[in-house]
């Protein structure tokens, strides 16, 4: 007969730092081994049982759930021997839940052991464990099988540690009910040293309990040849080297999956331990991960109507709003086939949580867009969550969401990046802690973090691991060579440097930490924590729970991105500014459409703080594909990534666009597919559906084609299936190979970046509302990004520079008139308000003291008196201002008002006792303070102070100070190389400038692309690589650079190709101060 | 110039000593004794900082190319095309250089010290204390007499360091520093308090060693320069930048009076005895040593301090001073300072082994590597033998005791390591080594019955036949007489460190070892090596 044998006891690497197999290696090797089952047991935590499901659902193979809890019993205390309360023994034991409510109970005792302690240390105490107990399988570890490092503490002796392991297994033994005998004391034969004592000891104590033995082996890595990279997990755990870890590594490398012959052989003088996993296994089974169902909330509709009812009736109500002149036909019938779709897939719920969450913002005035497959359907449009009308753009809902695709609708909220803090509160409170958390996401090691620790761990230097983990591309490619390595001054035939190369390569894609997912929330009619560990974040106010979005995809359970997005705040406060201003109230919905001003100046490249399109490869962009209408920017906004980069689409398109090339179409149905991409794939979407269309796909196939192309690198096998998919099915439709071949070239383009076509449309909407406030009102457009940073592209000092490009004036930050925003101060003289700088941009300022200035701003306001002109009479009126705050103002040279320049500010402030300044100081007249020997300040050394202080200066461009210099080097201006000036393209020119800007794209070759800033204007520098390694240091690290290189132009985007590139020292002409320039 | 300079009489004298490169001429003269010496253009010294290596000093050459301090490593690697010698800044190892360095000024003058910031710095602060800061000051007032010119004298000793040091002479400590440190030449030499003046004017404010926050804030307005800061009336000064600045000011010009920290600094622990008339013979030379050491034992105790090294110095009868060094082997000094007779019994042969010829006038010997104890007290009666400290003192008397006989060579002491491995699970350690001095507890991986209470020192191959996998063998041939055996247990398998080059025979090598007992009840420890399937004998139980 063949020998029959399951693992129990299996620790994957979901077990941070201590399993060193992956939870699907496992459950294949055991299939490959002819186990009946396998039990996965992570150390206080399910973290890895979906993918481990997962697995053994593919494999066919029974998989047993279950968890190693570690119990803090100490033992009886009382007694003489064992009271050593410092010496903490961990206990611990397997669980395994033979019920759907057991494991419910499970999870709930994690989430408090989770919620209560630290991240590391988790413990269940001994009568929570007894609670559970009768419901479970528990298999009792003895602490003698284990390392020193498992027990934490080595000082215990083994009489000690019998004796508490015997009071241990007795208590659990009285607690357990006579009918249920489901506990069992886990026996390894391991070959330890301790073999002999451990062996008597357990076999005495199951004995004198009468608990039967199980056989388990301990497992912690699938196959034995992973033995090195258990140990250098120990010794990253334990914060040591390999060498230096000793007996906290195992001895031997005997915990991997046995065979089962082998383990009966092993286990021959215990039959009984061997048949016992049976009778486990057999218990466990009550339970499986297909129990969990999932219920969407139910209050969710208000009492007596049923959720579509309720779902009916508030999209038919916001479609009256937003069609006021009626409800045109095609909507209404849109309306009806998705309606009837949602009732037939059950989604109503789904989209009431987001219609409720978006209400939440909306009453509080939290400025949201969703965007998605789902998200923009007519139904979203009607209830407010998008301000994308569908109809407009040919987004057919139908297909994306579908019965076949199996796979829950997909919609992201975005909110204001300041406050979606709030949305998520609401969610935890509408819902409650219990039933609402954050999807977890898995961090795992990539090549960087793999090589720093596993070099640690193996003892190199410091420095060998950096050299390795700047080198990352030679070791992760496939150009291990020994010259490369001679490069890096390592030996490639170092046997330590083979072994951390050949390790971090394991390691590589191993989970290292759970962390938040960027905002995925699962709601749950039931309390959540008995479905899965709610684990508290990193961030207060926050719970986890342990799966990642994979995971409860998997579960076919609901989420909701809520999602923080910039750009949303800023077009918030900018509708602010302008209704204060002009009294007109506008919303993401109500600006005018199809504003061909607004097209204009992006076809002219004038974006910055434009959403999305103000990044140099956009702003490159728009000057070519010239966007004339609302769908254009859906492409721009699409076509700018590595996807469509890499699949060759960008130039096809463009020269169709531009009617240099006619499209073509292999036939009708690729017509109707490509059609409104002039033949060109450039959306996600089409590429699935030409798969569909194409090669007789489902939709569901073509979702797991979409799938595997994002782990298209790391399996091969995967892809090389739907290779030939996809090529036997085009050419059973009659398409050629070769095309059949383009077409995979082009999904396999997007298989990691591509963007889907739902996306972009939300997006473009944003491009359109931004670049519009830009157009109308840019003194109102730079206040809102000001005030919103961080975010964007580009720094204050470029928006700044930016806005007055455009006529807006921007007056320098006051300590008087200066709010902690940036404010709009009426302009006479201009047709914009002006802009004055707020005190959030001054370094080093506490928000406390802003607040303390920006309160008496306001009361000054009210009361309209004048404003303060003398240094005295300042600290008077704010008297909680301290004299490191002066300081701080004075640096900022905000201080102007009070008649005091920058350096004489300072020799004021400096003079200034350390207390705010008593009443009677208004009266005595100051001594002449030797103000009139200060030496002023130079008009240049003004605007270092002032990029020091604040990062940016309203004074002049710092290459301003350095033209004769550059006039000598016969540099020209940025302007003078536009077209109008007569420049021809090809020309050698040099420029020179600040460089803000410093990309170097994974898409590029190597390119790095630099924007060069002058007194004038900004160009383009592309860098070849070769030129990049020359001159590697003057790229990556210089703030200004003189470039010379021929001239390119698109439109008016100028392009330097660059030949040489030499320093620009910006402080020749410095005078005394000792200031480091910095962008 | 608010004032006339002082009139200061009598005239003080100060010579700084400034190397800017000092750490990394220590590791260029350590590299350079190489053998074959090495001589790296660029030396560059790094330090860590949270996960960042940066570099901490650079010498000459590496200045030269941009590289300087607080520069990450990877930029300064990027900054020259020549390769980069480096290694870890060790700022204790340069400051005692600093340090025997200024010993070896005390020729120029009995005052000299090294800059206060550094010498008060704690070790763990060190690496950060300003380069500025290491460098060496002479008072040399009143020593004109001797030096006649002292001038000329900076000007020698300048020319002593062959261009690493940068020297000033001035009519006060602050402002040869201040010389030294930012003068352009190398050497500087103020030699009266108007020259002091006119040149000071043309120093940055940080020359005048006030804490930077100071410097910077004069930055703010406009005040570079000593000159600038002249122009001020001093209270507008002190106002804003506190007392701070006038006293530094002070100290500059000679104003207030600073001295220099100087380095003659523990009290000497010694005993000086004249002999009148001369020792003759060898062997009272002998008594008198011995009889010198045991009273200044005596005094040390008293002090409660004890020492690890003396120094004789033996002046004969023609004023030629010999000087012999000899330390105490002992482990435990602080238990046996006060047992006189038996610190006889140690050095006496010690002390019979250097030799002596002529007849001596003088005998100084001075106790050295002073280290401070607790007094605790000691078994009160004498049958407390077992009392820890008595013990530990048995222990030292008798392993200084074989180090004096045999030499400090010959005598080690286990220390155990934890691993896996038997043969590395324990190492000889020098008795004198530093680790010896605590290595009693370490953690003890295995119970003592797991493990033979005798280890061979290699193992020895044996002849015997065993069932695989994992069955004990039933005989086994050792040292060619055959053992029958009647039990055994195993096997306990022990994977080779994979990571240890040296162990690291062949990959993925195990041994599974037996404890076996033959027909006479004699266990053994046995293993078989999993790749070549041969026995040895590792050891037994006694």
């Amino acid at each position: 007969m063949k020998a029959r044998y399951a693992e129990l006891q299996v620790t994957t690497n979901y077990s941070f730092l201590r399993g060193a197999s992956h939870p699907h290696e496992y459950v294949w090797r055991a299939r490959e081994l002819g186990y009946t089952a396998i039990g996965i047991t992570d150390y206080n935590s399910f973290a890895g049982i979906i993918k481990a499901h997962q697995a053994a659902r593919d494999a066919d193979i029974q998989l047993c759930i279950g968890c190693r809890l570690t119990i803090d019993y100490q033992g009886d205390t009382t007694s003489q021997s064992l009271a050593h309360s410092d010496e903490q023994c961990l206990q611990s034991v397997l669980v395994y839940p033979t019920s759907r409510s057991a494991y419910g109970k499970l999870c709930s005792l994690l989430s408090d052991g989770r919620q209560r302690t630290s991240k590391n240390d988790f413990l269940v105490s001994l009568d929570e464990f007894l609670s559970i107990q009768n419901e479970c399988v528990s298999v009792i570890i003895p602490p003698f099988f284990q390392t020193r490092a498992h027990l934490q503490n080595n000082s215990v002796s083994l009489n000690t540690s019998t004796a508490i392991f015997y009071s241990l297994c007795s208590i659990i033994k009285e607690n357990a009910s006579p009918q249920k005998t489901s506990i069992s004391i886990a026996f390894s034969l391991q070959y330890a040293t301790t073999a002999k004592h451990a062996v008597t000891a357990v076999v005495q104590t199951s004995h004198a309990l009468s608990i039967p033995l199980v056989a388990t082996n301990d497992v912690f890595y699938h196959i034995a040849e992973r033995y090195t990279l258990q140990d250098t997990l120990t010794a990253i755990r334990t914060g040591t080297t390999v060498a230096q870890a000793g007996t906290a590594l195992f001895q031997n490398r005997e915990r991997y999956l046995k065979a089962p012959a082998e383990m009966h052989r092993l286990f021959r003088d215990f039959p009984e331990a061997l048949s016992r996993i049976h009778h486990i296994t057999e218990i466990a089974s009550g339970f499986s991960i297909a129990q969990l169902t999932y219920t969407y909330p139910k209050e969710i509709a208000p009492e007596g109507k049923t959720p579509h009812q309720y779902l009916k009736e508030l999209t038919y109500k916001g479609a009256q709003e937003r069609y006021p002149n009626g409800i045109p036909t095609t909507v209404h019938a849109a309306l009806r086939s998705e309606l009837s779709l949602i009732k037939e897939l059950q989604y109503e719920k789904y989209f009431l949580t987001c219609f409720d969450i978006v209400s939440f913002a909306k009453k509080r005035g939290i400025l949201c867009q969703g965007r998605g497959a789902a998200a923009n359907s007519v139904v979203c449009f009607c209830l407010g969550i998008t301000a994308v009308d569908p109809t407009k753009i040919d987004l057919l809902f139908a297909r994306f969401v579908s019965k076949e695709r199996e796979e829950p609708p997909d919609i992201d909220i975005d909110f204001e990046h300041e406050r979606r803090e709030e949305v998520i509160q609401y969610i935890y409170e509408r819902y409650g802690r219990d039933r609402a958390a954050l999807v977890a996401g898995v961090v795992t090691f990539q090549p960087r973090s793999a090589i720093r620790e596993v070099g640690k761990a193996l003892g190199l230097s410091l420095e060998t691991v950096s050299t390795l983990a700047r080198h990352t591309h030679h070791w992760t490619g496939n150009t291990l060579s020994a010259e490369t390595f001679q490069e890096m001054g390592l030996n490639l035939f170092d046997p330590t440097i083979q072994n951390t190369l050949s390790l971090t390569r394991e390691l590589i894609g191993f989970p290292r930490h759970l962390t938040q997912h960027v905002g995925g929330f699962i709601i749950c009619d039931t309390p959540l924590r008995e479905i899965v560990p709610i684990i508290p974040a990193s961030m207060a106010g926050r719970t986890i729970i342990e799966w990642d979005k994979n995971d409860i995809e998997e579960l076919g359970m609901l989420k909701i991105d809520v999602l923080a997005l910039g750009m949303l705040t800023c077009i918030r406060k900018a509708f602010e500014e302008i209704q204060k201003r002009t009294g007109i109230e506008h919303s993401l919905y109500s600006i005018p459409q199809d504003d061909p001003a607004v097209y204009d100046m992006l076809c002219a490249s004038d974006s910055m703080g434009v959403f999305q399109v103000e990044s140099r490869a956009q702003m490159a962009m728009l000057p070519r594909l010239r966007p004339r209408t609302f769908y254009d920017l859906v492409i721009e906004v699409a076509i700018v990534r590595p996807g469509p980069i890499q699949g060759n689409m960008v130039h096809p398109y463009l020269r169709r666009r531009q009617g240099l090339e006619r499209p073509y179409y292999p036939d009708k149905r690729v017509e109707r597919i490509l059609g409104k991409t002039l033949g060109v794939p450039i959306f996600q979407e089409q590429a699935m559906r030409l798969a569909i269309s194409l090669a007789n796909f489902t939709p569901g196939e073509a979702e797991k084609l979409r799938r595997a192309m994002s782990a298209w690198k790391t399996h091969e096998g995967v892809i090389q299936r739907f290779k030939i998919r996809i090529i036997k099915g085009m050419t059973e439709n009659g398409y050629s190979e070769s095309f059949a071949e383009t077409c995979l070239n082009q999904i396999k383009g997007f298989s990691e970046y591509g963007f889907p076509e739902s996306h972009a449309a939300s997006f473009a909407h944003l491009v359109y509302a931004s670049a519009w406030i830009k157009k109308h009102y840019p003194a109102e457009f730079t206040c809102a990004l000001l005030n919103s940073q961080p975010m964007g592209f580009y720094a204050p000092a470029q928006l700044v520079e930016d806005a007055r490009r455009h006529g807006v004036h921007v007056l320098p930050i006051d300590a008087q008139d200066s709010a902690w925003d940036a404010t709009l101060v009426d302009n006479p003289n201009g047709t914009h308000p002006s802009i004055r700088l707020g005190l959030r941009l001054v370094r080093g300022l506490r928000t406390s003291q802003a607040q303390e200035l920006e309160e008496n701003r306001l009361l000054r306001h009210q009361d309209s008196t004048t404003e303060a002109t003398s240094l005295d009479t300042f600290r008077v009126r704010n008297p909680g201002i301290t004299k490191h705050t002066l300081s701080i103002l004075a640096r900022a040279d905000a201080l102007r008002s009070l008649n005091l320049s920058r350096r004489n500010a300072h020799w004021q402030v400096q003079a200034l006792a350390a207390e705010p300044a008593p009443l009677d100081t208004l009266f005595t007249t100051r001594s002449d303070d030797a103000t009139s020997q200060l030496l002023p300040l130079s008009e240049q050394a003004e605007m270092f102070s002032d990029y020091e202080s604040h990062g940016l200066s309203l004074r002049a461009h710092p290459c301003s100070f350095i033209r004769t210099n550059l006039d000598k080097k016969r540099c020209n201006t940025i302007e003078s190389l536009h077209v109008r000036y007569g420049i021809k393209a090809n020309t050698r020119v040099s420029v020179g400038g600040l460089v803000i800007t410093r990309q170097r794209p994974g898409t590029a070759k190597g390119v790095v692309f630099l924007t060069l800033e002058d007194e004038t204007g900004t160009a383009n520098v592309v860098i070849r690589p070769s030129l990049f390694t020359e001159q590697r240091e003057l790229v990556m690290y210089s703030t200004a650079l003189l470039v010379h290189g021929k001239l390119q132009r698109i439109g008016e985007v100028i392009y330097l190709e660059a030949y040489s590139l030499s320093a620009l020292a910006l402080d020749t002409v410095r005078d005394n101060t000792h200031s480091c320039y910095s962008v | 110039m608010d004032k006339a300079p002082p009139q200061k009489n009598p005239h003080r004298w100060f010579l700084s000593l400034y190397f800017p490169t000092w750490s990394t001429d220590v590791t260029k003269r350590k590299l350079a004794s190489c053998i074959p010496p090495l001589t790296p253009s660029h030396i560059v010294l790094t330090k860590q900082h949270t996960q960042k290596i940066l570099v901490a000093r650079a010498c000459m050459q590496a200045l030269a190319d941009g590289i300087h301090p607080d520069m990450d490593l990877a930029l300064a690697r990027a900054r020259t095309t020549s390769s980069l010698y480096i290694e870890p800044f060790d700022p204790v190892r340069d400051k005692t250089a600093l340090q025997t360095l200024a010993t070896w000024c005390l020729r120029f003058s009995p005052l000299v010290g090294v800059d206060y910031e550094l010498t008060r710095a704690p070790v763990g602060a060190l690496a950060n204390i300003s380069p500025l800061f290491w460098g060496i000051s002479i008072d040399l007032t009143g020593t004109n007499r001797i030096h006649k010119d002292l001038s000329r004298l900076a000007h020698t000793i300048h020319s002593l360091f062959k261009g690493s040091a940068r020297v000033a002479l001035a009519p006060t400590y602050s402002a040869a520093w201040g010389f030294s440190r930012f003068k352009t030449p190398a050497l500087t030499t103020i030699t009266s308090y108007e020259k002091l003046y006119t040149h000071a004017a043309s120093l940055p404010i940080a020359a005048l060693r006030v804490d930077t926050d100071i410097v910077t804030q004069l930055t703010t307005v406009g005040i570079l320069r000593i000159g600038d800061l002249l122009r001020f009336p001093r209270h507008t000064l002190s106002k804003r930048f506190g007392k701070a600045i006038l006293i530094a000011l002070g100290q500059f010009t000679g104003e207030i009076e600073e001295r220099v920290a100087t380095i003659t600094p523990q009290e000497q622990h010694k005993i000086v005895k004249q002999f009148e008339p001369p020792l003759p013979t060898s062997s009272r030379i002998i008594a008198a040593i011995i009889s010198l050491h045991s009273s200044l034992c005596i005094s040390l105790h008293e002090k409660h301090v004890h020492a690890k090294r003396f120094v004789i110095a033996i002046t004969d009868t023609d004023d030629n001073t010999i000087t012999k060094e000899f330390s105490l082997p002992m482990v435990e000094t602080r238990t046996l300072q006060a047992n006189t007779t038996h610190i006889t019994s140690i050095i006496s042969p010690i002390v019979e082994r250097l030799s002596f010829s002529g007849e001596v006038g003088c005998i100084e010997l001075s106790a050295h590597d002073i280290v401070p104890f607790i007094p605790q007290q000691t078994a009160c009666t004498p049958d407390h033998i077992y009392d820890s400290s008595t013990l530990q003192a048995n222990h030292a008397t008798l392993i200084n005791t074989f180090v004096v006989r045999l030499g400090k060579d010959s005598v080690a002491r286990v220390s155990l390591k934890d691993t896996h491995m038997p043969e590395e699970s324990f190492s000889y350690t020098s008795i004198i080594s530093k680790e010896s001095e605590y290595c009693a507890e370490s953690s003890v991986p295995y119970t003592p019955e797991e493990r033979p209470s005798i280890l061979l020192q290699n193992p020895e191959p044996i002849t015997t036949i065993a069932m695989l996998p994992d069955k004990p063998p039933s005989w086994i041939k050792w040292r060619r007489q055959k053992l029958t055996i009647t039990s055994g247990f195993g096997p306990s398998r022990i994977t080779y460190p994979w990571w240890d080059d040296n162990i690291h025979k062949s990959p993925q090598c195990e041994r599974d070892y037996f404890t076996i007992q033959d027909d006479t009840g004699r266990w053994y420890w046995v293993y078989r090596d999993n790749k070549t399937h041969s026995w040895f004998l590792h050891g037994l139980w006694s």
